[in-house]
C-alpha cells in the first residue's frame, strides 16, 4: 500500500493578510472616485477651496443644475439614452462578429490564414486619429453623418481586432479533443461553434461585452466627430460642454453628471461579471 | 436535411454519404465555412479599415490641411520629422512610458487576479472595486483628480509629509516627474488586463489542480507547473495588446496635461503629438506620416513578441 | 438534434441584429432640418459653455418667430474640440452655414476661400453705422470683411487691489514708472512685502499675446504679411532674459506655482488663487476672474518699453460671426447676421456673454446690465481705440504651433533646462520650421 506524503508548504499566507492588502489596495483604487463624489456635493466655489473629503457644505445643486444644463427634453437623460443605444449596439455587434472571426482564425481551415491574421493585427497598430478623417469622408458620402450608424455598424463588421485576438487566444486554449469528440457525434463546423466552442469561451464573450460597453460609453473623439446635433449627443460629448476654457466652467455640474454616468457602466459590469466566475469543466460537453 | 444518427459507428458513414450527395468536397466546404465566418470581418476590413488606412498612407506623402485638397510632397514629411525637436521629445517620452508602464501594469494585474482567484469571500466586491479606476477611463474628471492627488498639496505629498518628507512640489507639474505620474495612472487602471487574467484563470480546469494536489504538489509548484503554462496564451495576449496600447496611449496625457503635452513636453505622448499636428495645427499630412512611422515601430515590436512566443507560449490546441 | 436548428437560430439572431442596427441607427438620426417645401434650413456652429448655448438658442428662437420660413439648427461644443470638428466637417464637404470664428484661424480659412465675403452685404442689409471702426478694420483680411466681431478685447493686466494695498504700493494706474524696468521693481517690492508663496506677478513668459505686445512696442509685429517671422533673435532673447531675471529675483511666480495654475481657466489662475497680485490676461476675463476670488480685481494696460505712449496694445475681435463660402443661402445668412447685431431682442438675448458689443447703440442698450468691471473694460477699450496702433497683419496658419512652441520653451527655461540664449535660439529656429511646414 502506498502512502502519499502530502508536501506541506513552509510558508502559508494567512487569508487575513491577503484581505488587508486587498483592502488597502481598494482604498487606493477608490480614493479618486470618492473625491469626485464628495466634490459633486459641494457648492461650485467650494470645490477647489475645500479640500476635505467630507463637504463642509452639502448640496444637491450640482445634480439639479447639471441635469438641466442643456436644452434637451429629458434633461441629461437624453444623453444617457443615446449613450445606452450606441453602447448596446456596439456590444451586440462585437460579440457576434468578433466571435465569428475568431472561430475562423482559431479553428477553421483557412487558406492564407497567416496573412489575414497579420493584417488583422495590423489594423490595431495604426492610431485612430490617422484614419478618422478618411472614415468621415466615407461616411459622409453615404449620408451617415449625424446618426449613430458610424458608431455601431463597424462593430458588426469586426473592426475591433482587439476582441478577435482575445477570443482567438481563449479558443486556442481549448483542447482539440473536444472538437474531435463533437465531430464524432456528428457536429458540423457551425454547430461546433454554436454548441461547443461558444459556450466554453463564455469568459471571453463576457469580457468582450463588458469592455465594449465601457469603452463605447466613454469614447469621446469619434462621437464628437460623427455627431452634430445636441439631441443625439452622447454622454462624453455632452460632458465636455461643461468645461469651456473661453467662458465659465461649471465643475460642479461636471462632477455630478460624471458620477451619474459612472453608474450605468458600473451596473453593467456588476451584472455581467458574475458570468466570469463560472469555471469550465472539460468533461461537460453540451450537445 | 434529416436528423443525424448518434450511433458512433454509423455516423461516419452516414456523414460521408450525405457529404457526397452535396457537390462540394469536404476540404473546400470547410474552407468556405471558414471564409463565411470571416465574412463580416472582410466586409469591415475592406470598406472601413483598409480604405481609410490606405488613405492615410497616401496623405503621409502630402501636405493636407483638411480645408483644401492634398498636395503631393513626397518624402518631405518623413525628413522633417527628424529635425523636429518635439517629435524627438515625443519618441523619448513614449519609449519611457511603454518600457515602464507595461510590465508594471501586467505585474499588478496578474498579482491581483491571482489573489482574487483564491475564492475569497467578497470576491465580487473586490473585483468590482479594482475595476472602478478603469471605468473612469478618459473622463475629464480624471485630469482634475490626478492634479489634485499629485499636486503640491495633494494626498501623495500629505502622505509623504506624515513619513517626514516635507517641502515637495507638485509631481504633475514638474517636467522631471510628470511622466511617472502618468505611468502610475496607467498602472492604477489595471482593471482590464486583470479581468482578462481572471477569465483566463477561470478557464483552467479545477480538476488539474486536484490531480496535482493528489500527486503531492504544493501551491507554489501548482502555480509554476499548471497555472503559468496554461495562462501563457493570455499573458501573451495582454503583453502584446498592452504594449500596442501603450505606444498609442493618448487620453491620459491629453487630459492630465490639458492637451499640451507639458510641462516642457514631458508628457508629450506620440499620439498626442499626432493629434496636435493633425487636429491642432491642421498638418494632416505630417500627422499621417508620423502615424505610419508609429505603425512600423509597433509592427516591429509585435513581430519580435510573436517570434519569441514560440519559446514560451503553450497552446492547448496543438496536436 | 438538427444542425439546421443551429443555423436557423443563428440566422434568426442575425436578422434580429440587422433589424436592431437599423432601428438603432435610425433612432439616432439627428434633427438636422432638411429643406422641404420652400423652408430654408441653416446650420449655426459655435463654441462655448451651456450659458452661451442657452442665450444663443433664445436669439435663434426670436429669429425663427420673425421669419417662420427659416429654421436654424445649432451645434456647439467646447473651444478645443470645436476646431478639429469644424475642419473635419469641411473636409467632408458639410460646412455649417454660420460659423463662429476666432482671429487666430480666420486668415487660414479665408485663404482657402472658405468664408463668405460679407463686405458686399455691408451696409445693406448688415448696417453697422455706429460700430467700432477700429475693431471692424482689425478683423478684415486684405480689406475684405469675413466676420463681424461680437466684441473686442485686449491684453491687459488684472490686478488684485487687496494684495496691492497690503503690499503698500500704489495702484498700477497711479504708478510713476510703468515701463518693464519699473514693473520689475514694482513686482519685486510686492513679493517681498507679501511674504513667501505670494508673488508680485505671474510668470508671463509663455504667453504669446504678452510677447506680441512686447514686440509691438518695438514697432514690429510677430509675423509679416507673408506669414514669415518678423521678430529677431534679439527680441526673443530680451524677452526670455527679462523673465529669467524676474524669476531669479523672486518678483514673479515660480515654475511650481505656475504649473499648478491654469492660464486659460480664470478660476484656476494665480490671481484667483491669490498667489500672484498681477496677471496678464485678456480683458474680457475680468468678470470670470472676479467671480472666482473674494478680493477686488482691477484692469489696466500692460507695462511698456517707453511709458504709455506706445504700449503695443491693440484691440482684437474676441470672436466673430462668419459664414461659409459654400452656403446655399447667402442672403438668409446675411439677414440672420444683421438680426444678431441690430435687433434689440437679439442683442439682449446674447448680452455681453460673447464680449461687449462693438456697436454704440448696443452698448447703450446693455448698459443697465453692465457691472463695474465691464464699465472699466469699456472705458479702456475706448482709450485703446483712440490711442493705439492697430494690428493689421492677421495671424498666419502656423501661429497656433508657434504659440505652443513658446509655451514649451518658456517652461523649459523656467525649469532650468535651457538658458535664455538657448531658449531664444530654439524659439527662432522652431518658429521658422513651423511656419515653413505650412507652406502656401
Amino acid at each position: 500500500m502506498r502512502t502519499y506524503q502530502v508536501a506541506r508548504p513552509v510558508v502559508r499566507w494567512p487569508k487575513v493578510l491577503i484581505h488587508i492588502c486587498l483592502i488597502v489596495g481598494a482604498v487606493l483604487m477608490m480614493y479618486p472616485v470618492v473625491w469626485m463624489l464628495s466634490a459633486s456635493f459641494k457648492p461650485e466655489n467650494a470645490i477647489f477651496s475645500d479640500p476635505g473629503l467630507l463637504p463642509k457644505q452639502f448640496t444637491f445643486q450640482n445634480y439639479v443644475s447639471g441635469w438641466t444644463a442643456l436644452a434637451t427634453p429629458l434633461g441629461f437623460g437624453t444623453f444617457f439614452w443615446n449613450s445606452f443605444l450606441v453602447s448596446v449596439g456596439a456590444v451586440i455587434g462585437n460579440v457576434i462578429s468578433c466571435s465569428m472571426a475568431a472561430y475562423a482564425f482559431a479553428r477553421l481551415k483557412l487558406k492564407f490564414r497567416p496573412l489575414w491574421f497579420a493584417i488583422m493585427l495590423g489594423t490595431v497598430m495604426l492610431p485612430y486619429h490617422a484614419i478618422v478623417v478618411p472614415q468621415y469622408i466615407l461616411f459622409k458620402s453615404v449620408g451617415w453623418i449625424n446618426t449613430f450608424l458610424p458608431l455601431i455598424v463597424p462593430k458588426f463588421l469586426a473592426t475591433d481586432a482587439f476582441f478577435i485576438f482575445l477570443m482567438i487566444q481563449f479558443m486556442r486554449s481549448l483542447p482539440r479533443e473536444l472538437d474531435e469528440a463533437a465531430k464524432m457525434d456528428g457536429c458540423g463546423p457551425i454547430r461546433l461553434f454554436w454548441r461547443v466552442i461558444l459556450p466554453l469561451t463564455t469568459p471571453a464573450l463576457v469580457t468582450t461585452a463588458i469592455f465594449t460597453f465601457i469603452w463605447t460609453w466613454s469614447d469621446f473623439f469619434s462621437q464628437l466627430i460623427f455627431l452634430n446635433t445636441l439631441q443625439i449627443y452622447t454622454l462624453p460629448v455632452a460632458l465636455r460642454t461643461f468645461l469651456d476654457s473661453t467662458g465659465t466652467s461649471s465643475y460642479g455640474g461636471l462632477f455630478a453628471m460624471s458620477i451619474l454616468s459612472l453608474l450605468p457602466i458600473f451596473g453593467f459590469f456588476l451584472a455581467f461579471q458574475r458570468l466570469l466566475t463560472e469555471g469550465i469543466s472539460t468533461t461537460g460537453m453540451k450537445g | 436535411m434529416s436528423t443525424t444518427q448518434v450511433q458512433a459507428g454509423q455516423v461516419g458513414a452516414n456523414k460521408k454519404l450525405q457529404v457526397e450527395k452535396r457537390k462540394l468536397p469536404l476540404g473546400v466546404r470547410e474552407n468556405l465555412i471558414g471564409y463565411l465566418f470571416l465574412l463580416p470581418w472582410f466586409l469591415g476590413l475592406f470598406t472601413l479599415t483598409i480604405g481609410p488606412m490606405l488613405g492615410s498612407l497616401y496623405l503621409s506623402f502630402t501636405r493636407y490641411d483638411l480645408l483644401s485638397a492634398p498636395q503631393w510632397i513626397g518624402l518631405q514629411n518623413f525628413i522633417a520629422m527628424f529635425s523636429d525637436i518635439r517629435f524627438l521629445d515625443a519618441l523619448r517620452v513614449t519609449a519611457i512610458y511603454v518600457v515602464l508602464s507595461v510590465p508594471l501594469k501586467l505585474a499588478v494585474a496578474l498579482l491581483v487576479a491571482l489573489a482574487l482567484n483564491k475564492g475569497l469571500r467578497g470576491l465580487g466586491i473586490y473585483r468590482a472595486v479594482y475595476y472602478v479606476p478603469s471605468l473612469l477611463g478618459g473622463s475629464v474628471a480624471i485630469a482634475i483628480l490626478w492634479r489634485q492627488i499629485f499636486g503640491q498639496n495633494g494626498i501623495v505629498n500629505q502622505g509623504l509629509a506624515l513619513l517626514g518628507i516635507h517641502g515637495l512640489s507638485s509631481w504633475v507639474a514638474d517636467p522631471n516627474t510628470s511622466v511617472y505620474t502618468l505611468i502610475i495612472l496607467a498602472a492604477w487602471q489595471f482593471g482590464s488586463p486583470m479581468l482578462i487574467f481572471l477569465a483566463g484563470l477561470k478557464q483552467i480546469p479545477g480538476e488539474m489542480y486536484e490531480a496535482a494536489g493528489i500527486d503531492g504538489a504544493g501551491p507554489f509548484s501548482k502555480f509554476l507547473q499548471i497555472t503559468l503554462p496554461l495562462l501563457t496564451p493570455i499573458i501573451f495576449f495582454n503583453l502584446v495588446l498592452q504594449m500596442i496600447g501603450a505606444f498609442q496611449a493618448f487620453t491620459p496625457a491629453f487630459i492630465v496635461s490639458s492637451g499640451s503635452g507639458g510641462p516642457y513636453d514631458s508628457t508629450l505622448f506620440y499620439t498626442l503629438y499626432i493629434y496636435q499636428q493633425g487636429f491642432g495645427y491642421f498638418h494632416m499630412g505630417y500627422a499621417s506620416a508620423m502615424a505610419w512611422v508609429l505603425l512600423m515601430i509597433i509592427a516591429l515590436f509585435t513581430a519580435v513578441a510573436f517570434t519569441s512566443s514560440r519559446f514560451w507560449v503553450f497552446y492547448q490546441d496543438e496536436r | 438534434m438538427d444542425s439546421t436548428l443551429g443555423r436557423r437560430d443563428f440566422l434568426k439572431i442575425s436578422a434580429g441584429a440587422l433589424a436592431g442596427i437599423g432601428t438603432l441607427g435610425v433612432a439616432g438620426c439627428g434633427n438636422e432640418p432638411a429643406a422641404r417645401n420652400g423652408k430654408k434650413a441653416l446650420q449655426f456652429t459655435f463654441w462655448g459653455s451651456t450659458t452661451r448655448a442657452t442665450r444663443t438658442d433664445k436669439a435663434v428662437q426670436l429669429y425663427q418667430q420673425l421669419y417662420p420660413h427659416t429654421t436654424i439648427g445649432t451645434q456647439f461644443t467646447d473651444f478645443n474640440s470645436y476646431w478639429p470638428k469644424l475642419a473635419t466637417q469641411i473636409s467632408g464637404g458639410s460646412a455649417p452655414d454660420l460659423i463662429q470664428m476666432d482671429m487666430r484661424f480666420i486668415d487660414q480659412y479665408q485663404k482657402k476661400a472658405l468664408l463668405l465675403d460679407l463686405s458686399r452685404f455691408i451696409p445693406q442689409p448688415i448696417s453697422l453705422p455706429d460700430f467700432n471702426q477700429v475693431l471692424l478694420k482689425g478683423s478684415e483680411a486684405e480689406g475684405v470683411v469675413y466676420g463681424i466681431p461680437f466684441g473686442g478685447n485686449f491684453l491687459g493686466i488684472l490686478y488684485d487691489k487687496n494684495l496691492l494695498q497690503k503690499a503698500g504700493v500704489e495702484m498700477p494706474e497711479q504708478a510713476r514708472d510703468w515701463t518693464w524696468d519699473g514693473f520689475a521693481e514694482y513686482t519685486l517690492h510686492i513679493s517681498k512685502a507679501l511674504g513667501p508663496g505670494v508673488y508680485g506677478t505671474e510668470d508671463a513668459s509663455a504667453n504669446i499675446w504678452a510677447i506680441e505686445t512686447f514686440i509691438r512696442q518695438r514697432g514690429k509685429e510677430l509675423y509679416t504679411s507673408e506669414g514669415q517671422r518678423a521678430f529677431n533673435r534679439q527680441d526673443a532673447f530680451d524677452w526670455f532674459a527679462y523673465w529669467d531675471k524676474l524669476r531669479k529675483s523672486g518678483a514673479c511666480a515660480t515654475p511650481a506655482v505656475e504649473s499648478e495654475s491654469s492660464s486659460t481657466i480664470p478660476a484656476l489662475s494665480t490671481l484667483a488663487q491669490r498667489k500672484a497680485a498681477i496677471n496678464f490676461s485678456p480683458s474680457n476675463l475680468i468678470q470670470a476672474t472676479q467671480a472666482a476670488t473674494p478680493h477686488n480685481v482691477g484692469l489696466f494696460l500692460c507695462p511698456s518699453t517707453t511709458g504709455l505712449s506706445d504700449n503695443g496694445t491693440y484691440l482684437k475681435a474676441s470672436m466673430l460671426m462668419s459664414a461659409s463660402a459654400t452656403t446655399q443661402y447667402p442672403d438668409e445668412v446675411a439677414k440672420f447676421i444683421t438680426f444678431l447685431f441690430t435687433n434689440n431682442g437679439a442683442i439682449k438675448a446674447l448680452g455681453i456673454e460673447r464680449g461687449i458689443p462693438g456697436s454704440a447703440r448696443a452698448q447703450a442698450l446693455l448698459k443697465p446690465s453692465l457691472k463695474l468691471s465691464d464699465t472699466i473694460q469699456l472705458n479702456l477699450v475706448h482709450l485703446i481705440t483712440a490711442t493705439s496702433r492697430p494690428k493689421l497683419v492677421l495671424d498666419p496658419p502656423g501661429a497656433g504651433e508657434v504659440s505652443d512652441l513658446l509655451t514649451m520653451i518658456a517652461q523649459g527655461l523656467s525649469f532650468g533646462k535651457l538658458t535664455a540664449a538657448e531658449a531664444a535660439d530654439t524659439f527662432v529656429a522652431q518658429t521658422d520650421q513651423a511656419l515653413e511646414r505650412v507652406g502656401v
